[in-house]
């Protein structure tokens, strides 16, 4: 800090601090993190009422209805995982100032993440050809709506991983853009483990 | 005088709360699952769920601050390192 408290100019003012500020830390991953808090909240108010329902139907999964492809989604959760893992590498390249090192384990990230996406809509076609809806049980309505919302958040998070490798290949990939699809990603990732523990489990 | 009236106005809408607290009780009932409640299992997972909805965003709220100050304390030492120099 530049100034002294208290002191004052010749016209009985005190002077504007003009110190230049740095940046503790950017605003694109501030703004994302605070983001992703949110959503964790969401994410924790439909946990906890799938919870709720769950414990107080007689039986759970409704008799007559479809089962979840717990085999299949377990395998899809370790592609996402997969991706996580490739996201870490690319961050430790990142912090290196190796670019050119990160540009494969992003390429990874992004195709371990649509194929995650793709098997999903598949089951998902699967599921629905077998009777399961979204006004077929509460069963159903929760399970398209929790895993529903992971999805368009995991589209979200592609989108922002295939901006983020675009502009790295061109080479102006900020600090600030890649931390911001990092959290993203993260979060992402993260949360699928709990998603499918609690709705597939 | 305004002091009086606005006194006046909270004391009828309590009296008023009141009054329908006690006399239709059922439209009064602040809680919308609590009757619901009629197994164990459930009531564990109300007990359950507001625990986590509640220590949740503290939680959060605590990581996110403590992380904040420390990036910040480094940030002052780096700089404050800097300009010894």
């Amino acid at each position: 800090m530049s100034m002294v408290a208290g002191s004052q100019g010749p016209d009985g003012l005190e002077p504007i601090d003009r110190t230049v500020r740095k940046q503790v830390v950017p605003h694109g991953v501030l703004g994302m993190l605070l983001f992703v808090l949110t959503e964790i909240m969401l994410f924790a108010g439909m946990i906890s009422a799938f919870t709720i329902a769950k414990a107080s139907a007689p039986i759970w999964p409704p008799p007559g209805q479809p089962r979840l492809p717990v085999e299949a989604t377990a395998l899809n959760s370790v592609v996402l995982l997969a991706s996580g893992v490739a996201l870490i590498l690319a961050h430790r390249a990142f912090h290196k100032g190796n670019r050119s090192a990160m540009l494969r384990p992003m390429w990874v990230a992004l195709a371990l993440g649509s194929i995650f996406v793709v098997v999903q809509g598949y089951e998902w076609v699967r599921l629905l050809g077998e009777g399961l809806t979204l006004f077929s049980s509460t069963y159903g309505a929760f399970f398209y709506l929790i895993v529903g919302v992971h999805a368009v958040h995991a589209f979200g998070a592609i989108g922002l991983l295939a901006m983020a490798t675009t502009r790295l290949q061109n080479g102006y990939l900020t600090p600030g853009f890649f931390g911001a699809t990092e959290i993203f990603w993260f979060f992402v990732v993260g949360v699928w483990p709990i998603v499918y523990g609690v709705v597939y489990l | 005088m305004m002091g009086m009236r606005k006194l006046a106005c909270a004391v009828m809408l309590l009296c008023s709360a009141l009054l329908v607290l006690f006399v239709v009780p059922s439209w009064a009932e602040a809680c919308a699952v609590c009757g619901s409640v009629q197994t164990e299992s459930t009531r564990k997972a109300f007990v359950g769920t507001t625990a986590f909805m509640t220590f949740l965003p503290i939680g959060m709220l605590f990581l996110v601050v403590g992380w904040y100050i420390r990036r910040t304390l480094e940030k002052e030492e780096q700089e404050g390192r800097f300009g010894d120099r």
